[in-house]
């Protein structure tokens, strides 16, 4: 049978509800940079009616050609805003990427992801010690939280453990928990990857290990509060961990931003202020596909001394910088080319820092900023918030 | 096909050309869900697909398809329904959507000049950026292009007030089929081949629009809308009716009917429990709104209709570009446009209802205030495509629509690309036929620019497409049901 994943995702209706008007076409990060039908939601759609109907013979099969065009998708979202017929669209492209693993044509930086996850529980083939890479440098309060009990955990990511550009985000994650005397602890080398790679590239049968095991850990340590600073892991372990798991995490999962923005609200926090015009970068994972858009701009609008402007097109409506949907593994020029558009975005307002709330924006825009030698400096609302906070309490 | 690649690449590169079979398929069809099998009577797919940035290319382009005697068929964002961006005979598709720049904004002039590629809203919105608006767009805006929308349709959201399409467009960039770069504007039209108007609703068979010149104007004060329920369609006829009797003619007026209503509403989208609805807009100074507001008031007293709150007024002005919501139902939607006399909307509604109880369809009716005197009706059935036998035998039940329209001195309207082609002489006498069959071949005389479109169709087999061949296939089709 064609397509089966379809069915099984219960999307195979979705390809003949387009009514191919196209208004996605204007919002679609990928097809203004390619600017074929095929690179937009709409040509793909077509593509799958052909395959799947009956009727005349298809001339194109789920060959690696059509492979390479279905992950060339961020999964930002923002077609599913504008779409006449509120098609379910990352739901059908899970669908179908889903496809194209049983098919055995995944692209090959995604198997590399799957045996590294298998193998090393991080998709970076990095030995499982080095997920305590990040806190090199602050190891005597770390080392004592690993595994330790406590009401909070921060779920850091692999991004941010092993990449040192991004250490800066769990470093002042830390910091901001220590200032606001909250107990919390870490899961350290036990802290597998969240599985969300594979997740948004169809999935794989590794994941369901992946969430039991973080699942039963996080559970192990009495914790109420799970943290993320990644909105990649936390739109997995909101959304997609309690279906695989089958029943309630028995905690709750907030965003950084939820978390900044709850410190504030209890006035746990001291500033001593920021100097800096910041604007905001709406993360796809947490504000188009989890609604998480007021509380970062509560804690921006907090810091003292700190100027905050809006990008011209914000929230939902917010123009996704490409680092999203795993199209910076699999197709990283691309990737970048649409982080060179969302500068030129920014810089129609006057800001000299851009924050967003997750470490793929982080990466991808700041490849852009280097790339340009651009005057604009690419910082996490984490790290904004940590360098605006008194030293003294 | 090597050759045509190369010859093409030494145009556009290898960027912006495409022989490939995924991307020819997607360039084979626009919005409508026509079955497999009409497709064959045409050859649909095209040999190439490039994506001009320069007017330039376009020429040499023209100049390529004169001597190599291949069609070319400009294309926009094909989001019309009658098959005028699909190739009938193969041939080169020409993607404009890459032309997209706004040119020049004239504070002086008032005017905007752009390439035709650009879509109506992201326009709309760069105006709005500068304190500018536009005075009539289309409800497909969010993708429809310029030089898209003067191929075709031209009557919109705002043509109650402002008019027609024509009367905003002040001048156009074409290039010729037979190879020139031309300004036609109604300045020139006395001194050289072309008319301006002769573009409107040319569906690309003239020659390819790569720039306009549009007629802006200055954000309204105020743009006020209004939401009005009607417990019978009698009533909200009667409202539009007297609303425009006003001094000031509204903005916008959009209706439906209870059907329509409740087929979205089953959809969990927003749509009030009634059995006709009317959305009412008004725009200019806050002092001429408020006058009109109070117009409005009397109307729906004296009409006994319900305004609803602001907010949900809103939410409908903000649908207004989502006719089509109701698809997801179907899971196909088939749909019957025409342009019809204002004054006889509830006959043809009360006569569309009988005739959806006649065929057993499940439809909706939506539509818009074009000019005092006329309204564009859209009766919109579901349809289920994955059906395939019951999905032919529902195809005439278009034509019944249209039919339907025509006796009540309707017009199909849009335009005729392929689907509607049968109705030409419907529309045009015979003289106004053969002076625009004359025109055609005397600007594109290989036919070349859109062959096989607009003037007369003809399918594979040499067989003309006509009304009498279409209304046989429809009644075979009909007969169809007996087996289903």
């Amino acid at each position: 049978m064609k397509l089966q994943e379809l069915k099984k995702h219960g999307v195979e209706k979705e390809i003949y509800v387009c009514d191919q008007c196209g208004f996605c076409h204007e919002v679609c990060p990928i097809y203004n940079e390619i600017g074929w039908e095929s690179a937009s939601p709409r040509g793909k759609i077509y593509w799958l009616k052909q395959l799947y109907r009956d009727g005349p013979a298809p001339m194109i099969e789920i060959d690696s050609n059509f492979a390479d065009r279905l992950f060339q998708c961020t999964l930002c979202g923002h077609c599913m805003e504008v779409c006449q017929t509120t098609i379910d669209i990352l739901e059908l492209w899970k669908a179908v990427r889903a496809e194209i693993h049983r098919l055995g044509r995944w692209p090959a930086v995604l198997r590399d992801f799957e045996s590294s996850l298998k193998n090393r529980k991080n998709v970076y083939n990095r030995p499982t010690e080095e997920m305590n890479l990040w806190a090199m440098d602050i190891e005597e309060t770390i080392i004592p939280r690993l595994g330790k009990k406590a009401k909070v955990a921060y779920f850091v990511g692999c991004c941010s453990s092993l990449m040192g550009r991004l250490a800066g985000i769990p470093l002042s994650t830390v910091k901001i928990m220590n200032q606001a005397r909250i107990d919390f602890t870490v899961l350290g080398p036990e802290e597998w990857c969240c599985g969300n790679p594979l997740l948004l590239s169809g999935s794989s049968p590794m994941v369901e290990e992946v969430v039991r095991h973080n699942v039963m850990k996080v559970r192990e340590l009495g914790v109420e509060t799970l943290i993320a600073t990644c909105a990649g892991c936390y739109r997995s372990w909101k959304q997609e961990y309690p279906k695989l798991f089958g029943e309630d995490l028995g905690f709750e999962v907030i965003h950084a931003c939820e978390f900044l923005a709850k410190l504030i609200d209890e006035d746990k926090l001291k500033f001593h202020g920021f100097d800096g015009v910041v604007t905001y970068h709406d993360p796809c994972e947490i504000g188009r596909h989890c609604n998480i858009y007021e509380e970062p701009r509560k804690v921006l609008e907090n810091i003292p001394r700190m100027k905050f402007i809006e990008l011209p097109k914000t929230k939902k409506d917010c123009r996704c910088c490409g680092g999203g949907g795993i199209l910076k593994a699999t197709h990283p020029e691309l990737a970048l080319r649409i982080a060179h558009k969302k500068i030129d975005e920014i810089r129609e307002v006057d800001a000299n820092i851009i924050a967003s709330a997750c470490p793929a924006c982080k990466l991808n825009i700041g490849d852009a900023i280097k790339e340009r030698e651009a005057n604009l400096e690419m910082l996490d609302i984490t790290e904004i918030v940590a360098s605006a906070l008194s030293d003294t309490l | 096909m090597e050759s045509l690649r190369k010859d093409l690449s030494s145009i556009f590169g290898d960027e912006r050309l495409t022989d490939d079979v995924y991307e020819r398929i997607l360039y084979s069809h626009d919005l409508a869900p026509v079955p497999p099998e009409a497709l064959m009577l045409f050859k649909t797919l095209p040999e190439a697909i490039v994506r001009p940035k320069e007017t330039t290319e376009i020429l040499e382009l023209v100049e390529y398809s004169r001597k190599k005697k291949i069609p070319l068929i400009p294309r926009g964002a094909a989001t019309w329904a009658y098959g005028g961006a699909t190739p009938v005979k193969g041939g080169i598709v020409l993607d404009l959507t890459g032309m997209n720049k706004i040119i020049a904004i004239d504070k002086e002039r008032m005017t905007v000049t752009v390439e035709a590629g650009i879509s109506w809203k992201r326009l709309l919105e760069e105006l709005e950026k500068e304190g500018f608006t536009l005075s009539v767009y289309p409800t497909s805006a969010p993708s429809a292009t310029v030089g898209g929308w003067i191929c075709t349709g031209g009557l919109g959201v705002g043509s109650l007030k402002y008019g027609h399409l024509k009367e905003h467009v002040k001048e156009l960039e074409v290039v010729t089929p037979t190879g020139e770069i031309t300004s036609v504007s109604r300045q020139t039209s006395q001194e050289t081949d072309y008319k301006l108007d002769w573009f409107f609703g040319s569906e690309g068979t003239l020659g390819v629009i790569t720039k306009a010149t549009l007629r802006i104007r200055t954000k309204p004060e105020e743009v006020s809308p209004h939401a009005v329920c009607f417990d019978e369609a009698k009533q909200m006829h009667n409202a539009i009716l007297r609303t425009l009797k006003a001094p000031v003619k509204p903005y916008f007026i959009q209706f439906a009917d209870g059907d329509y209503l409740d087929i979205k509403r089953s959809l969990n989208f927003f749509a009030p429990e009634a059995d006709a609805n009317a959305i009412f807009v008004f725009e200019g100074t806050k002092k001429s709104v408020e006058r009109e507001k109070e117009h409005l008031h009397k109307v729906i007293k004296e009409t006994d209709g319900t305004e609803l709150d602001p907010e949900k007024a809103n939410k409908e002005w903000e649908e207004r570009f989502y006719p089509m919501r109701i698809k997801r139902a179907g899971p196909t939607l088939l749909a019957g446009d025409a342009l019809v006399p204002l004054t006889k909307l509830y006959g043809i509604f009360n006569e569309l209802w009988q005739l959806k109880e006649k065929l057993g369809l499940i439809m909706g009716i939506e539509g818009s205030v074009v000019s005092e005197d006329s309204a564009i009706i859209r009766p919109m059935f579901l349809a289920d495509e994955r059906k395939r036998l019951k999905f032919l035998t529902m195809m005439p039940a278009i034509m019944e629509i249209t039919e339907l329209a025509l006796k009540e001195g309707g017009k199909p309207y849009g335009g005729f690309g392929i689907w509607n082609s049968f109705y030409l002489h419907k529309v045009y006498n015979n003289s106004e036929i053969i002076e625009m069959r004359q025109r055609k071949k005397k600007l594109d005389p290989n036919n070349k620019m859109n062959p096989g479109k607009l003037y007369g169709v003809k399918t594979r087999f040499g067989l003309p497409f006509t009304w009498t061949l279409y209304r046989f296939l429809m009644l075979l089709l009909r007969t169809l049901k007996v087996f289903n």
